[in-house]
């Protein structure tokens, strides 16, 4: 008898990379971001880092996947919060 | 990483900064290539973005979309590319808040708001580094542009 518990699957494209995460509807999505944020290797600035839908929502890092309302098989957007630069902050 | 530029890749990106910041703002273009080419640029990508004489912002909406758009055409952004007002530096800004923060990308600074002539001669490039540092590199020996 098969006695292990089934995963859902959902895909994270990160500059045209994509990984494929199994995940269970009760874990938190900053338990998964993180798991992205390695899988990835991204080496600066990880806590600004964060898991978008298709539509530009945020997820919220202290909700499960299921309350963020991530179906099996979805797509997420792994990108950085905010992207800026110059020679000095912005005003 | 060493990036070879598709020809006209640079003068289009001074093109668009000399356009677009006008000599008085800042701007900002990422380049691109197929992620089968590792080191390879054949775009120069423009995003939606805010800028003033010393800072740029790109339009977080825009980047999802951006990176919709890398995973559909199989690409990846190589480096990101902007102006300062006066010489080139990375500052802490540039530092804390790029585009892509995997190391290998590769950060070039281009000084007078991009007035100066075609050439990278003045620029600043950092290279993100594996502990997440970045590491000054020359420009003109890292980056080529073919004939």
């Amino acid at each position: 008898m098969d006695t292990s518990t089934k995963k859902d699957t959902f895909t994270v494209t990160y500059n045209g990379d994509d990984k494929i995460f199994d995940y269970a509807p009760h874990e938190k999505v900053r338990t998964v971001l993180d798991r992205a944020i390695s899988e990835f290797h991204i080496t600066a600035s990880p806590h600004l880092m964060g898991l978008f839908t298709e539509g530009n929502t945020e997820l919220s890092d202290g909700d499960t996947l299921s309350a963020a309302g991530v179906k099996p098989g979805e797509l997420l957007i792994l990108r950085q919060s905010t992207v800026r630069g110059g020679a000095r902050p912005r005003a | 990483m060493a990036l070879t530029l598709a020809p006209g890749t640079l003068a289009g990106t001074f093109e668009q900064f000399r356009d677009c910041g006008q000599g008085r703002d800042e701007c900002v273009v990422y380049w691109t290539g197929p992620r089968d080419r590792p080191g390879a640029v054949d775009g120069v990508l423009v995003p939606v973005h805010q800028a003033g004489p010393d800072w740029y912002e790109t339009d977080p909406e825009w980047l999802t979309s951006f990176f919709l758009e890398l995973r559909r055409d199989r690409r990846a952004v190589r480096a990101q590319v902007h102006t300062h007002p006066r010489a080139a530096s990375h500052s802490p800004t540039d530092d804390r808040y790029p585009v892509a923060p995997s190391p290998g990308l590769c950060s070039l600074v281009i000084p007078r708001f991009g007035t100066g002539p075609v050439s990278l001669a003045r620029a600043y490039l950092a290279v993100l580094q594996d502990d997440g540092s970045w590491a000054e590199h020359d420009p003109r020996t890292t980056i080529t542009e073919a004939a």
